[in-house]
């Protein structure tokens, strides 16, 4: 191992030579063994590992329990907890009623459409019939006097 | 990924219990089972938010953290993430929403105030000691001061810091090697 190579691994995994990818820590353990720099680099890496591995100072008993009671004082009522989450669910519905539910939602929108197109036949239908009468009355009474000119009747 | 043990056997107390088994619990809406959890790990997640956004506002992010723990409590599925892994991406994320608001903050402003625990003189060293790297730590980037956190200070593999910043390893790999060459030129 080099020693550019060993204080980068340094850099990277810290002195605790447990951390290292094993396949670099023996031979990571010779280099300390041979090489007085190495060793000098090694001891002030350990110094930094202990300042950044520092337990921060411990909140007091009392600063604890009255962070831990302002938290649980605060906490949101939860509409879904897991047990009603895993509350069974209402029977779904017969496969015919989904089939009639289905046709119900294409001609619910569309019932005014229906109604208007009802209305709109019974009205054509209705006019059709008096035209046609209107024309059959005038026909017949064209026919007639066709008629009368060609001396039938 | 390792078999999570979840210990909830009828003759163990809470106490007594795993994180997961806890969990399990909490999502079923066990409040006392969550104040177990929040007590347990509460101190490093103000430790952790120290040292990533600053003291002045580490304990308004850590109840941030275990509120959002508890409203996103179903989102954690149990055998996929350890507890642990889970609770420090809520916070680490939670850090991250902090760092982005107050970045108009110089770094020379950022607050250090004083920690609320009196006690012997080691206590002053090690609260003298862990104030001189927290300005250090903020000459580094949001990423690299998160990655060493999580190194170090949570004693975390660099695989899981990866799994937690949801970044891949080189690139966890080389926010430490930087981060800690910057750490070792700021407190030369």
């Amino acid at each position: 191992m080099t020693p550019e190579e060993f204080r980068a691994l340094l850099d990277t995994y810290g002195a605790d030579l447990t951390r290292w990818p094993h396949a670099r820590r023996q031979a990571a353990q010779k280099l300390l063994q041979d090489s007085e720099p190495a060793r000098t680099q090694f001891a002030e890496a350990q110094e930094l590992d202990i300042l950044l591995s520092a337990a921060e100072p411990a909140l007091t008993e009392a600063r604890r329990k009255s962070l831990t009671d302002a938290i649980l004082d605060n906490l949101p009522d939860d509409p879904l907890p897991r047990q009603a989450r895993e509350l069974p669910r209402a029977p779904a519905r017969p496969a015919s009623t989904d089939r009639a539910v289905g046709i119900g939602v294409l001609v619910r929108p569309l019932a005014g459409l229906w109604v208007a197109c009802l209305a709109c036949g019974i009205l054509l239908g209705v006019g059709l019939y008096v035209g046609q009468q209107r024309l059959t009355a005038t026909a017949e009474s064209d026919w007639t006097g066709t008629l009368t000119v060609f001396g039938v009747n | 990924m390792d078999e999570i043990a979840v210990k909830v056997g009828p003759g163990s107390t809470s106490e007594d219990m795993t994180d997961e088994a806890l969990m399990l619990r909490v999502q079923d809406g066990d409040k006392e089972a969550f104040r177990l959890l929040v007590a347990r790990h509460i101190d490093r997640i103000i430790g952790t938010a120290r040292r990533i956004v600053g003291a002045a506002e580490a304990e308004d992010i850590a109840q941030d953290v275990f509120l959002k723990v508890w409203t996103a409590r179903a989102q954690w599925t149990p055998g996929q993430a350890r507890f642990r892994t889970w609770l420090y991406r809520v916070a680490v994320n939670r850090c991250i929403d902090h760092t982005r608001r107050a970045r108009s903050t110089s770094i020379d402003e950022v607050p250090e105030i004083a920690d609320d625990a009196p006690g012997p003189l080691a206590q002053c060293v090690q609260r003298e000691e862990a104030t001189r790297l927290r300005a250090a730590m903020h000459h580094l980037s949001e990423q690299q001061r998160t990655a060493i956190t999580l190194y170090y200070h949570e004693s975390l593999t660099a695989g899981e810091v990866a799994e937690i910043m949801g970044l891949r390893l080189n690139a966890v790999e080389s926010l430490l090697k930087r981060g800690r060459q910057k750490l070792r030129s700021v407190l030369k």
